[in-house]
């Protein structure tokens, strides 16, 4: 095979960073530590925010809603 | 770059409905199946602050951090399908960006290290194009096809802000004036080209026939 027209990285990264349900272990100190992120003194972008909120909406209406096939 | 306090993440954006506020995580969750807007924009608010927070405490950095963040909200909204509500979704959702964020920390080091083991001589000056043989001249060329399909993976505008900084030699601020883009977004987007072509120049840069 020639290693140069390899695609290895077709994949979409999203996809190993799912977590299954039933394999999720997660500690109460861990929660509490996400909780907490809230406090974080940190702001994003505005426009990263809503850039990301639209895309996001864009997905969830095309895969979920009115918007998807009726199937 | 902008002052980053938390005040402004905090305030209700106008397309939150104050409304919803009361409905737990799952019931929310029910709303975006339908594909009901505010239910999603109310759990987006929700999270952005609590994902953000948490990815930038470990990177600190915020190119990476909107890298990452994206990751995990598309790896959340990608899989809310086959939530079964066996977690919370607050443990579930927290168990995605735990993960994404480790991948990306692996995948940088991982990375980093392929840089370290680049061998100095691939970095000497080579020769010109015109002097090389025909073999050299095929690989450079099988190289120069394989980044180019790797551009053509990307969004017009992203293959656009990597040539625009690297062939055009424009600097961040030059490429968000004419993109109308943040200087965030572009140095993300093009940590993200990088990040595809260093991982795949540990391909590229094999010995031929291997």
């Amino acid at each position: 095979m020639d290693v140069l027209s390899r695609s290895k990285l077709q994949s979409d990264p999203s996809d190993e960073n799912a977590v299954d349900e039933s394999d999720l272990e997660v500690s109460p100190e861990e929660l509490r530590e996400f909780l907490a992120a809230d406090l974080v003194e940190v702001q994003a972008s505005p426009h990263f925010k809503e850039r990301l909120r639209g895309k996001l909406w864009r997905f969830v209406r095309s895969n979920y809603g009115r918007d998807s096939s009726s199937s | 770059m902008l002052p980053r306090t938390s005040d402004a993440n905090r305030s209700v954006p106008k397309t939150a409905s104050s409304s919803l506020r009361h409905l737990s995580d799952e019931e929310l969750l029910e709303g975006i199946r339908r594909s009901e807007q505010a239910h999603f924009n109310e759990l987006y608010e929700r999270y952005f602050s609590r994902i953000y927070g948490f990815v930038y405490t470990r990177l600190r950095n915020h190119a990476d951090a909107e890298e990452i963040v994206q990751e995990t909200f598309t790896a959340v909204f990608r899989s809310l399908g086959s939530f079964r509500g066996q977690s919370s979704l607050l443990s579930w959702i927290y168990g995605i960006a735990k993960n994404t964020v480790n991948n990306a920390m692996r995948r940088s080091r991982t990375a980093g290290q392929r840089m370290d083991a680049i061998d100095p001589e691939l970095l000497s000056p080579r020769p010109s194009i015109a002097t090389i043989g025909p073999d050299e001249q095929l690989n450079l060329r099988r190289f120069a096809d394989s980044i180019n399909d790797r551009l053509e993976s990307l969004a017009e505008w992203q293959s656009e802000v990597f040539l625009m900084r690297h062939v055009e030699d424009l600097s961040i601020r030059e490429i968000c004036e004419r993109t109308s883009r943040s200087s965030d977004a572009i140095r993300s987007s093009l940590y993200r080209v990088k990040r595809l072509l260093i991982e795949d120049s540990g391909v590229a840069l094999a010995p031929a026939g291997s």
